[in-house]
């Protein structure tokens, strides 16, 4: 599976799903949701709330479509707006209620099939980080992001971004580690 | 003790993880039309609920506070007495001079009341009214019904009495629901 800011669009095809052609934005969408999930789901952990972020999201992204001016790549800037939904997410009181109510119901994210052995411990040791933690490890490691914009997002401070991000490398690299105990791989 | 070629390796496996990820989408399009309609009917059906919920409510608020304001004085008695006067002339007052000076309209026929009367403000006041006097008013009449029906069965009164007090009861435990529901709805926007 690409990743969502490697997805190419042709203008032509933008140009239609603009005009609100069905079958354009249809294939647009056909191009962009399993990218668009998987970094949702990676971002939130629980499949429901990632449902639910990831409609919002795609209706936010067909409504402005035609604002997008094609300085960045389309798939950038979808990534823009579902970062941002699941951020506001996970600061929201609802998410942190929800977390004091769900701590010990909510397991670890479910490993999607034919999965590798190394992919599960990656997929337990970041079940095992905070919310919020798992969301800087991501955003950094993965999608690139620096610590200046992670922390504008969050609207925190550049040293949370990165005190974060130490405290997740141990973390996981505990969890990950050939003879650890992978019993000790909890949530934190 | 870890060093940077841990942190290199540890990145190197998130991002295969991220690589390798089967991605599916939750759902196809179709489905995600069917619940952007859902999404866009129910926010806009929001906000009429909403408003008539607050129509009602200052409805039922306006009329019970009317209500009890006239005729609480009058209750249980024959003649009102002077101060009792007092209080109907200020609040027939205001609701029917709203704006002028209060001291001046308002014939105050008691030392008491005259007291009472200045320790009021020259200007009317905004309160915040709750649905209390409402829920209060609607739960005593429906009492009062209650009484009369009973009364009604055990002297045997005629199906046709039964029938309308019933009817009755009916309508206002229909008000209190619509006034409690009101209330919740308001509360839920606020």
């Amino acid at each position: 599976m690409g990743r969502l800011t490697e997805i190419s669009i042709s203008e032509e095809l933008l140009a239609r799903a603009c005009r609100e052609e069905q079958a354009a934005q249809a294939q647009i969408y056909s191009a962009v949701a399993p990218a668009l999930f998987a970094l949702i789901r990676r971002l939130v952990g629980n499949r429901a709330v990632a449902e639910d972020l990831y409609q919002d999201t795609l209706v936010t992204f067909f409504e402005r479509l035609t604002d997008f001016r094609g300085e960045a790549p389309l798939g950038a800037w979808l990534r823009g707006i579902a970062v941002s939904k699941c951020l506001m997410y996970l600061r929201s009181p609802w998410h942190r209620a929800r977390l004091q109510l769900h701590s010990d119901a909510d397991g670890p994210s479910s490993p999607a099939v034919e999965v590798l052995p190394e992919t599960l411990d990656v997929a337990r040791a970041l079940a095992s980080l905070a919310p919020t933690a798992r969301a800087v490890v991501w955003l950094f490691d993965v999608e690139g992001y620096s610590h200046e914009e992670i922390a504008r997002m969050f609207g925190r401070s550049i040293s949370f971004s990165k005190s974060r991000l130490a405290r997740a490398h141990a973390r996981l690299r505990e969890c990950l580690e050939p003879q650890g105990n992978q019993e000790t791989c909890t949530t934190i | 003790m870890y060093n940077d070629l841990d942190n290199l390796e540890l990145i190197r496996r998130l991002r295969r993880f991220g690589a390798d990820d089967p991605g599916a989408a939750p759902y196809d399009w179709a489905q995600f039309q069917r619940r952007r309609r859902a999404g866009l009917n129910g926010s806009r059906a929001a906000p009429r609920w909403r408003f008539a919920a607050a129509v009602l409510l200052v409805v039922s608020v306006a009329g019970a506070l009317g209500y009890a304001l006239v005729a609480v004085p009058f209750h249980g008695r024959g003649t009102p007495s002077a101060d009792q006067s007092a209080v109907v002339r200020v609040a027939r007052c205001a609701e029917g001079c709203a704006g002028a000076a209060w001291s001046g309209r308002v014939p105050a026929s008691s030392p008491k009341a005259q007291g009472w009367l200045a320790r009021l403000p020259q200007q009317p006041t905004v309160l915040p009214v709750g649905t209390q006097v409402a829920e209060t008013g609607l739960a005593d009449q429906i009492a009062t019904v209650d009484e009369l029906l009973s009364a009604g069965r055990v002297a045997r009164a005629q199906p046709a009495q039964l029938a309308a007090l019933e009817s009755q009861r009916r309508q206002l435990v229909g008000s209190l629901a619509e006034v409690r529901y009101a209330e919740l709805l308001a509360a839920a926007s606020r």
